[in-house]
Parts: structure tokens; C-alpha cells; sequence
């Protein structure tokens, strides 16, 4: 099986665990699948919506194009998750939605490493905040801030400079 | 000969009378006689029939007598006129060869060519000239009667004190000066452009004085705002000394500089450090900022690849319900799916070898940060030791430039400013004097007319030719103690042997009186200069017979000399004396020269008129 390089992170496995941990807190909730790359970010990057718990990953420069990116990989992550039924597809008027199901709950409990329990915290902070506001109002939120997450790092120009001299 | 005109003829006429007649040759003729002989007689007739205003005297011997005739020749082309005029005034009736008849206007008329006088100045060579007539230049053409003076001179004129040049009217005096100057040097009038009447130049000046006083008074006052002021001279060696210095503080100023020079390149150094700690400091500042960011992504890569390796493993003992390709439940899947991904198992796997490799760059991590954390306290201190060195050489350098630097800038500066408000000061002044200057002349403008009065008339040096003729004359004449002969510009008239002419008693004055005469006309001759070329003299010598107290010895051979002279120098020209017959020289020096002499009795001739 190892034939070919394997990256542990952002894989199906870790992405959809993410999307798993949110969707469990939204359960019996569905969520679209822009609304899941959009809380995806969130939920790794809280602390860059202000009064947001602190972050999980670190603040790494131009961060904010991870949510452009994280499509396809997701949608691999919700494909490896519906196999074992820890999420459901559903169809409905407004295009394909993901659900949680009756057994996620339950997995997620029998996973005890302190990046879970760190997600789980933060998938309630994601929906308690977010899941009222409708899919126009979080483009907006995303559009309006995505240039400004990663910009933080100003100085990263002056360093190069100094090294060149 | 080209100018002037000589007497042929002098003939007094009436209906059933005997012509009384004259006649006249070239060079010296004499006309002599006793008392009431009629000599004078004869000068009031050529002068009355050369145009005079004044008919001769009346005389018993010329009742019945009407007209005066005169034949003249002119000295240019030979031709003879005979010059016609009734006793009782009227025209002339101007006859000669070949031309019709012409009546000349007996009195001269501006701009008229139809009169004897204008006739007599074509045949002088005077025709066209002009003669100032007042201080401001107005001009007149010349009349031949300002000339008449000057060749005719009958027995009262001879003795006048004054010039033979004026006629002792005050306000013909600047004509007669005129003329006087045109004929010793040929130089008229009619250049000269009459002036501003004086009542409208006086108006002008008035105006001209008020401007400048305005002017004046103006620039006082603002040369007062400026301060107490001194005198010009006194103001511009203020500025001089003002000027030196500012040199000598612009010195002080360059010397104060070069004291704060070892200084500021000190200042320039610390500054270049400081930056260059401060560079480094920043640098390092940023590095350690990222490789805490580094430890976190390690920190969080850690926790994450954990929590993969665990939800992968517990993935795995889930069975599958639905193809991890295509969602499609296990009791549907046919298989025929390559595996497109990793299994969770192996995933999990990794991520525990992954996890161990972090670890150790964690490790590694840790003891780097730990060596730039230490190199940027450091330079922390680096750059605060820089920083205290260079605030410290900055604020001795301003103290430096405060006592010394600044002082010395305000000094220039001070300085310069009295400077420009002295030039200021000199300015005004200066000007002041301008307008003093021109308000003078503005003041002076009447005064200065006045001595352009005096210009009009003859100077001594234009005289000095002249001058010289007189003495020439007086010296062949033997005239007594003769030294030199000059012109008083005063007098308009000679001063001999450095006495006036008019001081002499009228003896003197009769025989200086001819020589004056004499020699314009011989200068005329000489040089050619318009004239009419011919003189009449009524008694030179007479009166010299008389003793005069104020001369003590007079010699009496001047008579012979001037006889002898008289007849020599004129041979081309027409001289007339008329004289008593007791003045005549009875040696023989009057041979060849044509006399007329009246008896006063039977015997010859006995006067002008015959009876």
C-alpha cells in the first residue's frame, strides 16, 4: 500500500474527521458543502474572527488561500467518512447536502488524542456563531476578510532584503 | 572784390538848379573844407539816400534842391546803379543799364525783397542773414541800417564814449552785438531757435519747484522712519564699516563651524551604527518570531498527526457500508474501483513515523531558538549602548551649535540687517541730494537766462583777430605808447595799451574811434567776409587839435602816419574822410588821392553847393 507518497495532513482522513467533528455538533443538521470549507477554515483558524477561541493550527503566512484549496479534499474526506456511515448524503431541493448520522456521536467519543477534543470544542463555537447566518452572508464574511488572514507578516520582505545584503 | 559797393557819385538836384555835385574814386578820398562848407552836409545826404529814416539837416544853401542821387558801382560784377530820393522822404527809384526801373521801399520791411535796404545787404553779401533781437533768441533778418552805423560815422558819433559798436540804447544792444559778431565772424542768428517766453517758462519752473519740493520732502520723511540719520558721507563709512563686519562675523561663523566638524562626523558614525545594530537587531527579532511560528506548526503537527494516526485506526476496524469511491452501500459495490487513496490503516502508520520526525526537528528547533533568543538580547543591548552613545554626541553637538555656531549666525544676521537699513539710508540721501541738486537749477533757470544775454554779445576771443587789425593800424599810425590791443566782452569795445577806449578824452577818442572803423573794414577785406566795403568818416583829426587836460604829451606826426596809412591800406576798397582842411598835410603825402577841397571863398570851389 505505500507505493505511492502519502501526506498525513489535510488528508481524507483529517479533513473529514474535521467536517465529521462539525457536522456532529450540528446533527441532525445538513450542511452544504461551501458552508463545510468555510467552517473548515474556522474551525483551524479561530482565533482570526475576533473573540474566537484560540487557534489550532499556527498563523502561517497568506493562511486565508487555504479555503480555496480545500474543496476536492474535503469532498474526499465526506466520500472516506460516508463509507464507515458516520455521515450521510442528502439530496434535497437546494442541491446535495452532508448530515452527520446516529453513529458519529459515538466514534468521535471513542477518540480520546487532545486535537480532537480541541476540534470538538471549537466545532461548537463554529455552529453556535454561524450556522444562523445564511450562505450569502458567510461569502461575505469570506470575502471580505480572506485578504487579510496571513497578512499579518509585513516584515517577511524586509527579512529577505536583509539576507540578500 | 566780391561784396560791397563803391560811391561814384553824390549829386543834389532841383528843377532850375545847379546839380551839387561829388564825385568818388576807389581807395581814399578826401573831403575838406572850412566850417559850414557843407561837408556834413554831404554824409546826411549818402546816408539818407542809402535809406536813412533822418533827411539831411536843412541848410539855406539847399533850398530849392529836391532829390538826392548817388551813383554806386557794385564790387561784384561792375555794374552801376544810381540810387534816386526826394529830399521830402518817399521811395528810391533805383535805375541801371539794361533793367527796368525798380522803387525801393526806403524803409526796411521784414521778409519784403522790394527795399533799399534789402538791395544794399544783396549787394554786401548780408542778404540772408538773421540777427537776434532779444534774451530768448527770437530772431529778425538783418536790415541794412544795423550795418549803416558801422560804415557811415558823421562828425557827433565820432567822439561818443560809447562802443562804436552800440548805439547807447539799452534795448538794441543784443542786435548791435549781433551784428558786430556776424561781421567778424560771418556767423548769424538764423540757427538759433527762439525760447519758452519767460512768463510761461516762469510758470514751468514754478510748477518744477513745487514737484521737487514734494519730492523732496516725501524722501524725508521716509528717510526719517529709518532712525536717527546723519550725513551722507558719515552714513556710507557706517556701511563700510558695517560691511568689514560682517566679513569678520561670517569668520567667526566659518571658524565656529570647523570647531562642530570633528563633532558631527562623530555623530554621522555613531548614527551609521546605530542603524546598523538596530537593522541587525530587527532581523533577528523577525527570525525569532518565526521560528516560533515554526515551533507552533511543529507543536500542531504533532497533535494533529495524533489524532489522524487514532481516527485512522479506529476508521479501520469500521467496516465499510459504502465504497469509500462512490458512496455506494457494500451490498452494491462491484469492486471494480482502483484504490484511489491510501487506506486509513496506513495513514495512521505514517502518521506515527511522521510524528517522530517532527519530534525531532521540534528538538532541534527549540535549542535554535534558544541560540537567537540569546543573540537578540544581545544585540538589544548593542543597539541601546549605540543608541545612549549617539543621543549623547547629538546633544553635545547642539550645545556646541548653540554657543558658538548659532551665536555667530545671529551675528550675520544682525549685521546684515543694519547693513540694508543703512543702504536704505544712503539711498534716501543720495536721492535728497539729486533733488536738492535739481531744485537748485530749477531756482537758478532765471538767473542763468540772464547771462545768456551776455552771450549774445561779441567775446574777447572772438574779437582777438579784430583786435589785432587795430593795433595794426594804431602802430602805422605812431600812436603814442602803444602797447597791446584787446576787447572788453564788457565794453564791447577795444581797450588799448590796457586802457578803455572810452576813458580817453575825445580827442583820443575820435582817432580810435576811425581805427576801430578802419579795421573792420580792412578785416572784411582781408577776409573776404560780406561788407559793404566802403566807409565814410566825418572829422577823425579835428578835434585832436584841441588840448585835452587828461592827456599830458600827444604827439602830432599821428596825423601825417594816418594820412600816409589810410591812403596805402585801402586801395581797393572806398574810404571818405571828411575833415577840416587845417588836418590836411600839406607835404604831399594826399598826391594821387582824389580831394575835394572847399574854399569857403571865392577862390575854387567854395562849398558843396555851388551858389
Amino acid at each position: 500500500m505505500s507505493t505511492y507518497f502519502v501526506s498525513p495532513f489535510n488528508g481524507p482522513v483529517e479533513i473529514g474527521l474535521r467536517a465529521l467533528c462539525v457536522l456532529t455538533t450540528a446533527f441532525p443538521a445538513a450542511y452544504a458543502l461551501q458552508r463545510l470549507v468555510v467552517f473548515d477554515y474556522l474551525l483551524v483558524h479561530s482565533d482570526d474572527i475576533d473573540g474566537g477561541p484560540e487557534g489550532m493550527h499556527p498563523r502561517t503566512p497568506h493562511r486565508g488561500g487555504e479555503i480555496l484549496v480545500r474543496r476536492g479534499v474535503i469532498q474526499d474526506g465526506l466520500t472516506l467518512y460516508e463509507s464507515r456511515g458516520l455521515i450521510e448524503r442528502v439530496y434535497k431541493d437546494g442541491g446535495i447536502f452532508f448530515a452527520a448520522t446516529d453513529k458519529s456521536a459515538d466514534f468521535l467519543g471513542t477518540l480520546s488524542t487532545e486535537y480532537v477534543t480541541g476540534l470538538r470544542e471549537r466545532a461548537d463555537w463554529v455552529v453556535e456563531n454561524f450556522d444562523a447566518l445564511d450562505d450569502a452572508d458567510l461569502d461575505m464574511l469570506v470575502r471580505e476578510r480572506i485578504g487579510t488572514w496571513g497578512a499579518e507578516f509585513s516584515m517577511e520582505s524586509v527579512l529577505w532584503t536583509e539576507e540578500a545584503t | 572784390m566780391k561784396f560791397g559797393f563803391a560811391l561814384l557819385r553824390l549829386s543834389l538836384t532841383g528843377p532850375g538848379k545847379a546839380p551839387a555835385e561829388v564825385n568818388f574814386a576807389r581807395g581814399l578820398n578826401v573831403i575838406a573844407g572850412p566850417s559850414d562848407s557843407g561837408k556834413s552836409f554831404i554824409a546826411q545826404c549818402l546816408d539818407y539816400a542809402l535809406g536813412s529814416g533822418a533827411a539831411p539837416k536843412e541848410i539855406p544853401e539847399a533850398e530849392g534842391y529836391s532829390s538826392i542821387v548817388i551813383d554806386i558801382e557794385a564790387n561784384g560784377d561792375g555794374r552801376v546803379y544810381s540810387l534816386e530820393r526826394s529830399l521830402r522822404g518817399g521811395e528810391v527809384l533805383c535805375k541801371t543799364d539794361g533793367q527796368p526801373d525798380r522803387v525801393l521801399a526806403a524803409k526796411h520791411h521784414q521778409g519784403k525783397e522790394d527795399t533799399v535796404s534789402q538791395f544794399l545787404l544783396d549787394l554786401s553779401g548780408l542778404g540772408t542773414k538773421k540777427i537776434r533781437t532779444n534774451e530768448q533768441g527770437k530772431t529778425r533778418p538783418l536790415s541794412f541800417r544795423d550795418i549803416a552805423r558801422l560804415v557811415i560815422i558823421d562828425e557827433e558819433t565820432i567822439i561818443k564814449e560809447d562802443s562804436p559798436v552800440l548805439s547807447g540804447q539799452f534795448t538794441s544792444k543784443t542786435i548791435e552785438s549781433g551784428v558786430f559778431r556776424l561781421l567778424l565772424t560771418g556767423t548769424d542768428d538764423s540757427s538759433l531757435i527762439a525760447k519758452e517766453d519767460p512768463k510761461v517758462a516762469k510758470g514751468r519752473q514754478a510748477g518744477k519747484v513745487e514737484l521737487l519740493d514734494g519730492l523732496l520732502k516725501a524722501t524725508r520723511e521716509r528717510l526719517a522712519e529709518l532712525g536717527v540719520v546723519s550725513t551722507l558721507a558719515e552714513e556710507q563709512d557706517r556701511l563700510t564699516r558695517i560691511e568689514a563686519s560682517i566679513q569678520a562675523a561670517l569668520f567667526e561663523r566659518s571658524a565656529a563651524q570647523a570647531i562642530v566638524v570633528p563633532l558631527q562626523t562623530k555623530r554621522s558614525a555613531a548614527w551609521t551604527a546605530l542603524t546598523a545594530a538596530e537593522s541587525k537587531f530587527v532581523v533577528l527579532s523577525e527570525l525569532r518570531t518565526r521560528f516560533d511560528l515554526l515551533g507552533q506548526q511543529y507543536e500542531s503537527d504533532l497533535r494533529r498527526l495524533e489524532a489522524i494516526a487514532e481516527a485512522g485506526a479506529r476508521l479501520d476496524q469500521l467496516k465499510e457500508e459504502r465504497c469509500p469511491m462512490c458512496g455506494a452501500l457494500a451490498e452494491y459495490q462491484h469492486h471494480e474501483h482502483r484504490k484511489a487513496g491510501p487506506a486509513p490503516a496506513d495513514v495512521s502508520q505514517a502518521c506515527r513515523a511522521e510524528a517522530a520526525k517532527t519530534w525531532k526537528l521540534l528538538q532541534d528547533l527549540q535549542t535554535t531558538r534558544a541560540a537567537n533568543a540569546a543573540e537578540v538580547e544581545r544585540l538589544q543591548a548593542v543597539r541601546d549602548t549605540r543608541q545612549t552613545e549617539f543621543d549623547a554626541i547629538a546633544s553635545a553637538l547642539k550645545g556646541l551649535m548653540e554657543r558658538h555656531v548659532d551665536v555667530a549666525s545671529k551675528k550675520v544676521d544682525e549685521l546684515r540687517a543694519y547693513a540694508e537699513t543703512c543702504r536704505k539710508m544712503i539711498e534716501h540721501l543720495e536721492r535728497i541730494q539729486e533733488l536738492e541738486a535739481l531744485l537748485e537749477d530749477a531756482n537758478k533757470l532765471k538767473k542763468k537766462q540772464k547771462t545768456e544775454v551776455a552771450g549774445a554779445a561779441v567775446s574777447a576771443a572772438q574779437a582777438d583777430p579784430f583786435s589785432r587789425e587795430v593795433e595794426a593800424l594804431l602802430r602805422a599810425w605812431h600812436f603814442p605808447d602803444l602797447d597791446r590791443v584787446s576787447f572788453s566782452e564788457n565794453d564791447q569795445d577795444v581797450v588799448i595799451s590796457g586802457r578803455a577806449r572810452k576813458s580817453h578824452g575825445k580827442g583820443v577818442r575820435a582817432i580810435t574811434r576811425a581805427a576801430f572803423n578802419l579795421a573792420l573794414l580792412r578785416l572784411c577785406i582781408e577776409d573776404e567776409r560780406p561788407f559793404p566795403n566802403f566807409v565814410l568818416i566825418d572829422s577823425p583829426l579835428l578835434v585832436y587839435e584841441e588840448p585835452d587836460a587828461s592827456e599830458s604829451s600827444f604827439p602830432h606826426d599821428i596825423k601825417k602816419h594816418f594820412w600816409e596809412s589810410v591812403k596805402s591800406s585801402f586801395v581797393d576798397a572806398q574810404v571818405i574822410i571828411i575833415e577840416n582842411s587845417h588836418q590836411l598835410p600839406g607835404d604831399g603825402t594826399l598826391d594821387g588821392v582824389r580831394v575835394e577841397l572847399f574854399t569857403g571863398n571865392e577862390q575854387g570851389r567854395m562849398g558843396f553847393i555851388p551858389t
